[in-house]
């Protein structure tokens, strides 16, 4: 994601300044160099026509003529970019992994015809573990199907058999049999091999691993029917991906259904020493098994694990429980402790100085600093209100009711004194206050307030003390009384707890506090910081802990790499394998990194090894593909550089190419296997894919030309409706762009929600596959081509007949000719011009339609949907072609030579192109 | 309505003179027919509130009183419905992308397609790589059609009858057959993944077209109008540039249209000259998005309406004249 910025597009178009310029160049300088010289030197008469037709002969020449006459060459070659571009330099190009345009013919690149990588992950994008060298023996031990990748850099693998050099034919044919076997639907596989020197490794495939224990259902939606259960670290294969939580996969047992845990994939890890494997994330677990150093097996998930080491009372160990924190309070001098978080509760111990108390309890409280009528000041911990008072007026009597009967005085009030407005009333357009006095007497007055003024009031009965440090109590206020506010300020208690037992609360700030850890459970102390050394002591829950050091060790969830399935945890750092360096020249391996220590053996150049070890700089340490492990003074390097000449022309390889065309036979017995090899799967696919086209073609051709026709003479008709409307509607197919076209027609015809099967579901059949069945598929895309194709003809079909007189159709009425005879003998006959030219177009066209089927379905399901060219296409740049781009120039030379006879057998037998010459 | 009644009234009701009894009644009798089969399937759709079946109910009702409307209307369906699921997919809310909904607005139209198409994509950098490289292969090749085609129509030179030959045949070499050595040539250039190389590879592809059909036009405009400019003293490059350029205008712009549409939509040889992500043209982006281990199709479809909008309104406008100047050239000669 990079975003169209300014500096980009000026960039952008800055690339095409050389085309400008020459465009430029020509018309001012070649051209007319070129016009000067024909008159002047050649003086032809046709200097002008000449020179204007120079640019065309020129790029034409350039970018038609020459590519066609190349094609012919590469046709003789066995250019072919497997490998290239997995392991191109250039720092320019880019991400994609092992895809074609990646790589330049001539870059400086790695090419690995003889050897076949196998990576770490099932993944285009994993680490190489090792690589494969031809001859090798391997035994495929697991299989999938891969989701979504594009690109294809594994192999054919038979079962049983062995790895070929991709030169030799007659290997890579007899394993394209084997893969043919394995292959289901569109989708290539991961294979998962083990080598005879027990290496393990993914040749493209894709499996993952639970990250959890879910239940595997059959829709994709929780409620539904359980099929099984998956616990975690259980291999899955995932099918498909639905949506951010839910995931199709097939479990070992086979079945197929829906989880929402996410399955990960695999990293393989090799340990360093020998491991005793867990149940579960703790030694307190039941071993479940051991694993050898050197030994590879799954990782599948990792949590870090703190180990603490701790002094104890009998020295010093290592623990990996998680412990509890609590805080040690040591007073700076004696501090007094109350029996609550109150100054005014009692003060029932005092804690010296060098005591230690625990600290098991905060709590905040908030102080009030004010001031009483009488001007003393303190403070009180209970929250003073603001209530609303009033000047009196006028002196009156304080009533007990605002109005009725047996109302009683209960006092007065003098102008000028201040009351305290509880509540109001309106009586008869008289506002009544009921009021309270200084002299606690509460009752109601009519007068009318001038303004109300704000007091405040401690609502409660509470002591008053002096300051916040001591608890001197200087007055008691009871509730209601009359106070100013200052200030008000927090305090915090703290309760702490003796190591006698008793606690009391303090609201002094500790001044040192000491960090403590204690023990949540009984824990076991090791002498080193591995759980394999020797208890040293148990630690009873709460005992507190001092620590020393703390070491961070992760536990890694395994899989061993047998059939096993052995999964545990360990919790010893594996050495994770990296990437597969090939030794660059002969020599020793030794024990140590010394030529003195013990030869563990000799290691040629090229051997593929592992880096253990590159610290020191002369000596690296290696494991071999043996699985010795010793230190070479050579500098591995990564993987061999072969310069080859890639481009190697010879009649032979024309040959071959062509026969393979063709013919498969068996190069060393002669045997004819089948007939034409373009395709994987089977060997008889010449015929096949002629049997394909032809049909699509046919189809194509013949369903445009009869729907066009009829939507044409229909449009055509006098007096009807909304032609304009309708032809503006018919003709929208061809206006949209191909590519959107394609693409959207392909998810009309997904199997669950593509619109076609939510319609045939309708009409009450049962969904039909439609891109993974050989005949729906074939017929999905033919409907395709053919929606794609009818305006064209429905436009220039009622264009040739809107030239037709109507003259001609009136005079056959008058003479009682029937609809169909007027179509048969007088339309037919004009409409031929047009129709004729259109339906050679569309011939060729449909013939070499490569986006339709190409976006639709790929050529798949097993290459049953494959015509000439997009097999042709598949074979030069597909995922299953293997870019053997000299097989694929031959190929598409055969392609040529067909569409050439076809169409000037066409061409000759209906006179289409009649009255080209006749200027 | 009061035209369709009459017309209605006409069609199944009235006498007509000549008409035997027979045919009368097949008449009447899809007229009755059709009105039967509306209520019928009304009814039936109300008791199941079934959109389907109501508008099935309207058709057949229709195809059996006018067939040739009925049969113009289904295809109409069968062109639109499509089409416009792009449009639904394009306005679904992300959380029901995958709905197996028919109905064409979808429930809680939401633009967040659109808005990942500019926010998380590269929809913009796609669209502007495709059209400098269109825009530009389209000038050169209308540049170069231009006067090659003029020298065809107007002299009769040493190989003008092959020249035109293989210029048509070459419509027939199979895209892929070019697409291996002009991919190395691209890449012996060492210009893959970049928008020269791709402008490059699509220079000639419409130029052999394009000569021919202005080669049509041009031939229907009299020689007398470059004479006469002649005899005023203009040489014959400025009567070409005067006289005849202004002319054919509406066919240049043909060409260049088509030259456009052709670059513009290309897909498989871009497929393999551009890999790089942010050098990618349209097609290949909206590719990617159905590629990727999760289907964006909401994106697509978001992407694929705003392509297709100006697209349309450009063809729909001009497909008169593409489809005469198609003609034009390769029928007529």
């Amino acid at each position: 994601m990079q975003g169209l910025t300014f500096d980009i597009a000026v960039e952008r178009l800055l690339d095409l300044l050389p085309l400008l310029g020459m465009t430029v160049l020509a018309i001012i300088i070649l051209e007319p160099a070129l016009y000067l010289l024909l008159t002047r030197v050649f003086k032809t008469k046709y200097a002008l026509p000449f020179t204007l037709v120079a640019p065309a002969v020129v790029a034409l020449a350039i970018f038609t003529v020459y590519p066609f006459v190349f094609n012919i060459q590469l046709a003789f070659s066995d250019l072919r970019l497997k490998t290239i571009s997995c392991y191109i330099s250039e720092e320019n190009i880019t991400n994609a992994p092992c895809s074609l345009g990646q790589a330049a013919l001539n870059a400086d690149a790695n090419i690995n015809l003889d050897e076949i990588p196998v990576r770490a992950e099932p993944s285009e994008t994993a680490e190489v573990a090792f690589t494969l060298q031809d001859g090798d023996e391997v035994r495929v031990t697991g299989r999938s199907k891969a989701v979504g990748y594009t690109a294809l850099t594994g192999f054919a693998t038979s079962e049983t058999g062995t790895v070929c050099n991709p030169l030799d034919a007659a290997c890579v044919q007899r394993q394209r049999e084997a893969e043919a076997a394995l292959k289901v639907q569109d989708e290539r596989y991961w294979w998962e091999i083990k080598t005879s020197s027990g290496q393990v490794g993914w040749i493209p495939d894709v499996t993952f691993f639970m990250s959890g224990d879910a239940d595997v259902y059959a829709e994709s939606a929780a409620g539904g029917d359980v099929l099984g259960s998956v616990i975690s670290g259980e291999q899955v294969r995932l099918v498909k991906r639905e949506s951010e939580t839910w995931y199709q996969i097939e479990t070992v047992d086979g079945i197929i259904g829906w989880v929402t845990a996410e399955p990960r994939q695999i990293k393989l890890y090799i340990p360093a020493a020998t491991l005793t494997v867990y149940d579960d994330q703790s030694t307190d677990s039941e071993v479940v098994g051991e694993i050898s150093a050197d030994q590879e097996v799954n990782m599948l998930r990792d949590q870090p694990l703190t180990w603490y080491e701790v002094e104890t009372g009998e020295g010093t160990a290592w623990i990996n429980a998680e412990l509890r924190v609590t805080e040690l309070y040591r007073p700076s001098g004696d501090v007094p402790l109350f029996s609550e978080a109150n100054f005014l509760t009692e003060q029932t111990i005092t804690l010296t100085a060098d005591q230690n108390a625990r600290l098991t309890r905060r709590q905040t409280e908030t102080w009030y600093e004010v001031s009483d009528l009488s001007g003393q000041r303190g403070w009180v911990n209970v929250q003073p209100e603001t209530v609303e008072a009033f000047e009196i007026q006028e002196p009156q009597d304080i009533l007990s009711v605002a109005e009725g009967a047996d109302i009683q005085v209960l006092g007065s009030v003098e102008a000028g004194e201040l009351v305290v407005n509880l509540s109001s009333t309106t009586v008869e357009d008289t506002i009544w206050y009921f009021i309270q006095t200084d002299q606690n007497v509460t009752g109601w007055v009519k007068a009318t307030p001038e303004a109300f003024t704000d007091i405040v009031i401690v609502s409660e009965t509470t002591a008053m003390i002096a300051n916040l440090e001591s608890n001197l109590v200087i007055a008691t206020l009871p509730g209601g009384t009359q106070v100013e506010e200052f200030d008000s300020s927090e305090l915090t208690w703290y309760e702490l707890r003796l190591e006698d037992g008793t606690s009391g609360f303090t609201n002094i700030k500790p001044d040192s506090i000491i960090e403590r850890y204690a023990a949540p459970a009984e824990i076991s102390a090791y002498a080193a910081f591995d759980d394999t050394s020797n208890v040293v002591t148990t630690i009873a829950e709460d005992t507190e802990i001092n620590i020393l050091s703390t070491q961070d060790a992760p536990w890694y969830q395994i899989q061993t790499r047998d059939e096993a399935r052995l999964l545990g945890w360990v919790n010893a750092d594996p050495a994770e394998v990296r990437t597969i360096f090939t030794n660059s020249e002969d020599g020793p391996l030794h024990a140590e990194p010394s030529h003195l220590a013990e030869t563990l053996a000799e290691i040629q150049s090229g051997d593929s090894v592992q880096v253990k070890d590159d610290q020191l700089r002369y000596w690296h340490q290696i494991r071999t593909e043996t699985g010795i492990v010793g230190w070479v003074e050579a500098v591995p390097k990564e993987r061999v550089t072969t310069d080859r000449e890639i481009v190697l022309y010879s009649l032979e390889y024309g040959w071959n190419n062509l026969k393979q065309v063709f013919v498969d036979e068996d190069p060393e017995t002669g045997e004819i296997l089948g007939w034409g090899r373009l395709l994987q799967t089977e060997n008889s696919t010449f015929p096949r894919l002629m049997r394909t086209t032809l049909i699509w073609t046919s189809f194509n051709v013949i369903f445009h030309l009869l729907f066009g026709m009829i939507l044409a003479l229909i449009l055509n008709q006098k007096g009807l409706k909304g032609t304009g409307i309708y032809r503006a509607i018919i003709v929208l197919p061809w206006a949209i762009p191909q590519v959107i076209i394609a693409l959207a027609w392909r998810g009309e015809f997904n199997f669950q929600f593509g619109f076609v099967n939510a319609l045939v579901q309708e009409l009450g059949f049962e969904p039909i596959q439609w891109l993974f069945k050989p005949t729906p598929a074939l017929v999905a895309v033919t409907f395709v081509n053919i929606w794609l194709g009818v305006p064209f003809y429905v436009v220039t079909l009622l264009g040739g007949l809107q030239s037709i007189a109507p003259d001609y159709y009136e005079a056959a009425s008058m003479d009682g000719a029937n609809s169909f005879q007027r179509f048969k003998n007088i339309t037919v006959p004009l409409i031929r011009p047009v129709a004729v030219p259109i339906v050679t177009l569309d011939v060729i066209w449909t013939f070499n339609n490569f986006n339709v089927i190409f976006l639709i379905t790929g050529g798949e399901p097993n290459e049953s949907t494959n015509i000439l060219v997009t097999a042709l296409y598949n074979a030069a740049f597909g995922p299953n072609g293997q870019f053997r781009l000299g097989f694929a120039s031959a190929f598409s030379l055969v392609i040529f030579v067909v569409l050439i006879l076809f169409a000037s057998v066409w061409i000759t037998q209906s006179g289409a192109l009649k009255g080209i010459y006749e200027k | 309505m009061t035209t369709m009644t009459q017309d209605w009234k006409k069609r199944f009701w009235e006498t007509r003179e000549f008409e035997a009894d027979s045919n009368l009644w097949i008449r009447r009798g899809r007229g009755i027919g059709s009105i039967v089969i509306l209520v019928l399937g009304l009814v039936l759709a109300l008791i199941n509130t079934n959109f389907f079946m109501a508008a099935g109910a309207v058709w057949l009702a229709i195809a059996v009183a006018y067939p040739t409307h009925g049969f113009l209307l289904f295809y109409c369906a069968l062109t639109l419905y499509p089409i416009s699921r792009v449009v639904t997919i394009s306005l679904r809310p992300a959380q029901n992308l995958l709905s197996t909904s028919l109905s064409v607005i979808p429930d809680s139209a939401a633009l967040t397609s659109y808005e990942n198409l500019f926010n998380d994509q590269d929809f913009a950098l796609w669209v502007w790589n495709s059209l400098i490289i269109t825009v530009s292969v389209s000038l050169l090749g209308v540049i170069i059609a231009a006067t090659s085609a003029y020298a065809f129509s107007r002299w009769k030179f040493p190989g003008r009858n092959l020249g035109l030959f293989l210029l048509l045949s070459t419509q027939m070499i199979p895209a892929g057959m070019l697409l291996i050595p002009i991919y190395i040539i691209v890449a012996r250039l060492n210009l893959t993944n970049s928008v020269l190389g791709l402008a490059l590879a699509y220079t000639t592809t419409a130029i052999p077209l394009s000569i021919w059909i202005l080669r049509g036009y041009y031939d229907t405009i009299p020689f007398d109008l470059e004479e006469a400019a002649m005899v005023d003293g203009a040489t014959r490059m400025m009567a070409f540039w005067r006289v005849i350029l202004p002319l054919s205008a509406p066919a240049l712009a043909i060409i260049f249209l088509f030259n456009f549409l052709s670059a513009w939509n290309e897909y498989m040889v871009a497929n393999v000259i551009l890999k790089a992500e942010n050098m990618q043209t349209w097609p290949l982006g909206l590719n990617s998005l159905i590629l990727q281990f999760q289907t964006q199709w909401g994106t697509f479809a978001a992407g694929s309406v705003l392509i297709t909008i100006p697209v349309l309104v450009l063809f729909l406008y001009s497909s008169r004249w593409l489809v005469s100047g198609l003609t034009l050239g390769s029928v007529k000669g």
